[in-house]
């Protein structure tokens, strides 16, 4: 079962700042000024975006960054799933989102922070990278089981907690 | 004098009376001053194709049109469907400019009207082409800008703003009203 819409990954992003500059020959554009991404319900906020077309059409690379930078999308289920960092990457093709530098990742009840975050959609993995020095990177399934998991055992305890208060009184 | 004489004198008279009038009347000199000599186009050229070379022999560019007026006074040629092809001496490439009206001034400057195309000539070219309704270039400097509202598209995207800056030969471009950039889902 996906965890993101498939369908946000067939629409156009679109993108919008106040000034941009291209330059051709290295096939990059930049875009600096209020910078707004938006491909279905993905969207990314920062202050300036590289977009980095070598690798050819359809494979382009988006860098923002901020202060920080921030990237929100629906997941399959309906609930958001939030993120921010000075630096966020997404590979289009890959469908990777990697977070630098003060990385943030949310989504209801998980939060998971570090340095870096990768947020593969694709394989619904999550690799948190807490800090610079240990390279053993934690990895966190981010797959709808464990979500779900996390709901139950978040509810059985609000349960445990009222059934608790019960008894006291 | 018989009759026929007669009626040919008559007949002869009467054209004469007619005509005479006419022929006295003083052709009007039109008096043209220097200022309008200026506004009237020394020759004109309809279907025009012509090749331009550089004191070395290399072509930089070649204009074909369906009509143009040259005005020598004011060192100025208008044209009608110019087709503009810019030969790159640095890099051998070319890009093309049409449009429905253009006007080439000190022998440099090249402004283009409405419903202007610039096509890239490389098909790898990351920008291919840019659409707008007014375009300014130097064929010295290589220079283009606009400040009417213009998209420059590539292979998979195109960039929406109003107004913009850029040089054909380095290819950098500059926009200083981003409005919009869509890139399309690739199947």
């Amino acid at each position: 079962q996906e965890i993101i819409q498939k369908s946000d990954f067939e629409q156009p992003i679109r993108l919008e700042s106040e000034n941009t500059f291209a330059d051709s020959k290295e096939k990059v554009l930049f875009y600096e000024g209020n910078v707004k991404i938006t491909q279905g319900s993905l969207k990314i906020s920062a202050d300036k975006m590289e977009v980095i077309g070598t690798n050819g059409a359809g494979r382009e690379i988006f860098i923002a960054t901020g202060k920080p930078a921030s990237y929100i999308q629906q997941l399959a289920d309906g609930s958001m799933v939030e993120a921010r960092a000075n630096e966020i990457k997404y590979i289009k093709a890959d469908r990777t989102i990697s977070l630098k530098g003060n990385a943030q990742l949310l989504q209801n009840a998980f939060t998971i922070e570090g340095d870096s975050i990768i947020f593969d959609m694709q394989k619904e993995q999550v690799l948190a990278n807490t800090n610079e020095k240990s390279n053993t990177p934690t990895v966190t399934i981010f797959s709808p089981d464990t979500i779900q998991k996390t709901k139950d055992t978040l509810k059985n305890k609000a349960e445990d907690a009222d059934k608790k208060q019960e008894d006291d009184q | 004098m018989n009759r026929l004489a007669l009626s040919i004198i008559l007949i002869f008279s009467a054209a004469l009376a007619l005509y005479v009038p006419i022929w006295m009347e003083e052709e009007e000199q039109v008096e043209v001053s220097d200022k309008d000599a200026a506004l009237v186009p020394n020759y004109q050229a309809l279907n025009l194709r012509s090749k331009i070379f550089d004191k070395d022999g290399q072509l930089t560019h070649q204009v074909s049109a369906a009509k143009m007026e040259h005005y020598d006074l004011l060192e100025y040629v208008n044209f009608e469907q110019p087709e503009y092809t810019i030969y790159l001496a640095e890099t051998g490439e070319s890009w093309q400019l049409v449009a429905s009206e253009g006007t080439f001034y000190d022998n440099n400057r090249l402004e283009l009207a409405s419903d202007v195309v610039i096509s890239s000539q490389q098909t790898n070219d990351y920008i291919q082409t840019i659409s707008t309704d007014y375009i300014s270039f130097s064929l010295d400097t290589q220079e283009l800008s606009s400040d009417q509202p213009v998209a420059i598209s590539g292979s998979n995207f195109t960039i929406n703003s109003i107004g913009f800056s850029a040089n054909l030969e380095t290819q950098q471009y500059e926009l200083k009203k981003h409005v919009e950039t869509e890139y399309l889902p690739t199947r």
